[in-house]
């Protein structure tokens, strides 16, 4: 099909705003998907994203559309994941697209999210198309909306398109102004191989599968191919379309969308940002964006049972195989015996990441407090990455430490803007600027250390704004830091799961804190428990579990030493779930006591 | 402890458990009924499990000790006893010096009883006195008074009893150190060979316990436990009391609780009656606490066990130590490697010490024990052996 009537697209939208049930109704009205077939949110494929509402993974589907212009169109949907911890997904997702549906709720008006995916959006030079959605909804305030998003991206109000997903109203007109303004592709048909991926996707029996979009020249199956930045060469075993499912096809032209499976096993192999071409007739350079991306957040996982240790192994290969970015490798803890240091790519990834560890593979595991990587300047001019608190050297070789920062962008109701301050200087923030999408809602950038907004930061801003302010980020890059690393000892012994790396000015307080902390999670024992929090070789605070004073049982049941056993041994079962460090038995909750502090106080 | 001495052997002894109460004392946890229609009835059944327990296990070796327990075993006639005594002199092998110990109540009718009850050869009481303070007493839902026990207790030692045993229970909600002492002092005036002072305990089931989960009893504090658990160690040991268990003491090695000893020495014993326990040949069991349910299995030609399991060495190895910890003299290193072919100290090192360093335990000469302070925390240590 000729490129004039293709139209490559995607949807931005907050979570909730109705992207997936917009996209199920245009699977609907184009036929590509029956209404017997449709289960609600088709396009999310794990329970965990559907549970959640948010989308992870990208799918794209590719619908037939009569337009009232006569003509059939090709419509590529290229879904786009939700969340602020997969940027570079979502701007790879946007770069295979000409055009983007700006989704914004009728009740919630424009968040914070929308904002930066709308951002990336006309960074790829991507045309907008403004919608409204929920306008049926009682509490709609669709003048407002339309009033913010003229603020923001300058359109006319009669460019506004209104809809109600859920009904089905206004879903038509959407089609057609997908058609007549995003502009059809505009690749070389006859150029050399220039196709982009921008997902991948393990299946049991295929390997990986890249989604791709060809800009210039065509691939043909059976063609050998070669990833452009990785150097890799495969062959085109099978190329297709994908409607609901993989279609199978000889070739794939400039401008169109579609899957390859190559032969290669491991998404590992197929990067995303990454560029397909001929391996016998290379094009010249790789389409641009290109990134490798690079875990932020890191945090240890351990079985707690040691026999699991092996399980766990297969359960993080497994998940690998389908996310690129969870890297992961041995890691010993004195504490904690043997585990796995793991890399996320935030919050949320490693959120996912334990849950469906725990969910699908059936692990119980403890994981710790997550930190960032930390660049370390060392007095002889080396510059080393840490990935833990314990791998940090010793402080008299080291000159300074960098600490990664975010440009963070928070939208909220004017009234919460003092609250937001407020919590922000204590989270190390700078402040940088305001604008105000309407009289009411402002927009506040910061530059915030992303160690502070790993720590509890997102529920104390939905606390102090009542749910309301709506938080995005970006990397901005590493900054030097007055930091360093606060060791806690339970009898003496540095417990290394339990250190952290803290700004210098905070350190007391938050020894003080954490000792205060664990000793609510620490039960009594045979033996005093001492807890202290150190920088160094110098305490800084300290706290005492007093050892337990009387716990025995009077009489011996009569001749009944069964039902005495099994006392014990009930009791001792209740321990099991504890680590025992030295001497100490120490609870699971005590590795997350950092996270935890705040529901303390 | 002089182990020459000490009243303690390694033969089994015989448990009989007398399932009937005049009241049912709201702490109480033993299985006993008040209704006493079927004591005969159950005379008979005892008779016949006691008969069908030697025809399953071919058993001739010599015991060395018959314990009337429950309930209240001196509420039995005179001629029950007998029955049940001479049932015994013919089928067991006793030993020349059986301790024959019998529990009682210090009620009047009982008293009367005294002088047969030594006829009938039983030669150790065990008398559940509790308090020697009246409005404690009402409190326990005891049905005598403090000037009961002690006419009891003295018209047991004119009817020729030699071997006595006080049971007495401290930290009942709102004690003071102050009545517990005078308790205490009031044993000691009577000078018993042998005296059990028990922390009172809520066990599931009993009503001091649905009590307590309803917050109508407060009960004493564990610091509180503490300080009477070390003040009578150090009230009785002053009076001449050897503390030779977590909850027993003696006036001398030759009165232990030769018996009750048994359990704490892992040693076999038998028990007979609804819900006694009996361990032989590597296997516990224990009857089905209900006397319906006993009289029925008998009747039946069935014996009326609840459960019974057979130790692996794991299990015993486990419950020879901790059953060896609450005593005094503790654990036997030398008969330990020599069971369970394995050095103690070695097997257990690590806890072992942990514990010596901290001062919770300590080695004297050939044994492994607790201290008192590490007796006081008792379940807790145990725990580290499973």
């Amino acid at each position: 099909m000729d490129q004039k009537y293709i139209r490559n697209f995607c949807i931005i939208a907050h979570i909730d705003h109705g992207k997936s049930t917009l996209a199920d109704r245009m699977l609907e009205l184009t036929h590509t998907i029956s209404q017997r077939e449709l289960k609600n949110q088709v396009l999310d494929d794990m329970d965990l994203e559907r549970e959640r509402g948010i989308t992870i993974k990208s799918h794209p589907i590719r619908m037939y559309y009569r337009a009232k212009d006569g003509h059939e169109y090709i419509l590529n949907l290229i879904d786009t994941p939700g969340h602020v911890d997969f940027t570079y997904e979502v701007s790879r997702s946007l770069a295979a697209a000409e055009g983007a549906l700006l989704l914004v709720d009728a009740a919630q008006g424009v968040e914070a999210q929308t904002i930066s995916n709308l951002y990336l959006a006309i960074e790829n030079n991507l045309t907008i198309i403004p919608v409204i959605n929920k306008v049926d909804l009682p509490s709609a305030q669709v003048d407002v909306v339309k009033h913010q998003l003229i603020e923001l991206i300058g359109c006319s109000e009669d460019e506004i398109l209104l809809t109600s997903a859920k009904t089905g109203l206004g879903v038509e007109e959407v089609l057609e102004a997908v058609i007549d303004t995003i502009p059809p592709p505009k690749g070389q048909p006859d150029a050399s191989l220039q196709a982009l991926i921008f997902d991948s996707v393990f299946d049991n029996y295929r390997g990986a599968i890249s989604y791709i979009r060809i800009f210039n020249g065509s691939l043909r199956k059976g063609d050998p191919i070669r990833f452009f930045n990785t150097g890799r060469e495969y062959q085109a075993d099978e190329i297709g379309i994908l409607k609901l499912r993989r279609e199978p096809v000889d070739v794939l032209n400039a401008g169109e969308v579609g899957y390859l499976i190559s032969g290669a096993k491991n998404v590992k192999d197929i990067r995303v940002g990454d560029t397909v071409t001929h391996a016998k007739k290379p094009a010249d350079a790789p389409l641009p964006g290109y990134k490798d991306i690079k875990p932020m957040v890191f945090s240890g996982i351990y079985p707690v049972d040691s026999d699991d240790y092996e399980d766990l192994r297969d359960a993080l290969d497994k998940l690998s195989l389908n996310d690129s970015a969870l890297i992961y490798e041995p890691e010993t803890s004195k504490a904690l015996g043997f585990g796995f240091r793991c890399g996320f790519l935030g919050l949320l990834h490693m959120e996912i990441v334990q849950e469906r560890l725990e969910r699908e593979y059936d692990l119980t595991i403890i994981n710790t407090v997550p930190n960032v990587v930390y660049r370390v300047h060392l007095k002889n001019g080396e510059v080393v990455e840490i990935h833990t608190p314990t791998d940090l050297p010793n402080p008299a070789e080291i000159d300074h430490i960098e600490e990664p920062y975010i440009s963070a962008q928070i939208i909220t109701p004017s009234e919460y803007i003092g609250n937001i301050m407020k919590l922000s200087q204590e989270k190390r923030a700078v402040f940088k600027s305001t604008s105000y999408l309407d009289p009411t809602r402002a927009d506040l950038t910061f530059l915030f250390p992303l160690s502070e907004v790993i720590f509890d930061f997102y529920d104390r801003l939905k606390s102090v704004s009542r749910g309301y302010a709506s938080f995005d980020y970006e990397l901005e890059g590493y900054r030097p830091g007055n930091l360093v690393k606060l060791d806690i000892l339970i009898n003496g012994e540095p417990v290394d799961a339990l250190s952290t790396i803290v700004h210098q000015d905070k350190a007391y307080e938050m020894g003080q804190r954490l000792c205060r902390h664990l000793k609510q999670l620490i039960p009594r024992q045979l033996f005093e428990v001492a807890i202290q929090a150190a920088i160094g070789s110098k305490v800084i605070a300290r706290q005492t579990v007093k050892p337990l004073r009387k716990n025995v049982t009077a009489k011996c049941y009569g001749g009944d030493i069964t039902r005495k056993r099994k006392l014990l041994e009930k009791q001792k079962e209740g321990k099991k779930r504890m680590k025992q460090v030295g001497r100490v038995e120490i609870p699971q909750e005590a590795f997350l006591a950092v996270l935890s502090m705040n529901k303390e106080d | 402890m002089n182990a020459e001495k000490a009243n303690i052997s390694f033969k089994p002894g015989i448990y009989l458990h007398i399932p009937f109460c005049e009241h049912k004392c709201g702490y109480c946890d033993f299985y006993s009924i008040t209704n006493r229609q079927q004591q005969p009835e159950f005379v008979r059944a005892l008779l016949i499990e006691t008969e069908k327990t030697l025809q399953v296990f071919s058993i001739d070796q010599t015991f060395d000790t018959i314990y009337f327990g429950g309930g209240t075993p001196s509420l039995l006639e005179i001629e029950q006893l007998e029955t049940i005594l001479e049932f015994l002199r013919q089928h067991f092998n006793l030993a020349q010096d059986c301790e024959i110990t019998l529990e009682m109540n210090p009620g009047a009718t009982e008293r009367e009883k005294l002088p047969l009850f030594k006829e009938l050869g039983i030669n150790r009481l065990s008398i559940g006195i509790q308090s020697f303070n009246d409005q404690e007493l009402r409190f326990l839902e005891r049905i005598h008074s403090t000037r009961q026990a002690i006419e009891a207790f003295e018209a047991a030692r004119k009817a020729g009893f030699d071997n006595i045993g006080l049971d007495l229970i401290y930290a009942l909600p709102n004690q003071t150190l102050t009545t517990w002492k005078h308790s205490l002092q009031k044993a000691v005036a009577l000078n018993p060979e042998h005296i059990s002072a028990y922390n009172l305990s809520y066990e599931p089931n009993t009503p001091f316990f649905r009590r307590l989960q309803k917050r109508q009893i407060m009960p004493a504090a564990e610091e509180n436990e503490l300080e009477f658990f070390n003040f009578t160690h150090q009230f009785l040991t002053e009076n001449g009391y050897l503390h030779y268990e977590v909850s027993n003491f003696t006036r001398d090695e030759a009165f232990v609780s030769r018996h009750n000893y048994k359990y704490w020495l892992h040693v076999p014993y038998l028990g007979f009656g609804p819900s006694a326990h009996s361990y032989w040949n590597g296997q516990r069991w224990g009857n089905k606490p209900s006397l319906s349910h006993y009289l029925q299995q008998l009747n039946n030609g069935q014996l009326p066990q609840d459960f019974s399991e057979t130790l692996d060495e794991q299990t015993k190895e486990f419950e020879h130590i901790f059953l060896r910890l609450r005593t005094y003299e503790g654990l036997d290193l030398a008969a330990f490697e020599n069971t369970f072919g394995r050095s103690f100290l070695q097997s257990y090192r690590k806890i072992v010490n942990e514990l010596i360093d901290s001062g919770l335990a300590q080695l004297t000469g050939k044994r492994f024990c607790l201290t008192q302070q590490g007796m006081a925390l008792c379940d807790e240590i145990l725990q580290r052996f499973v």
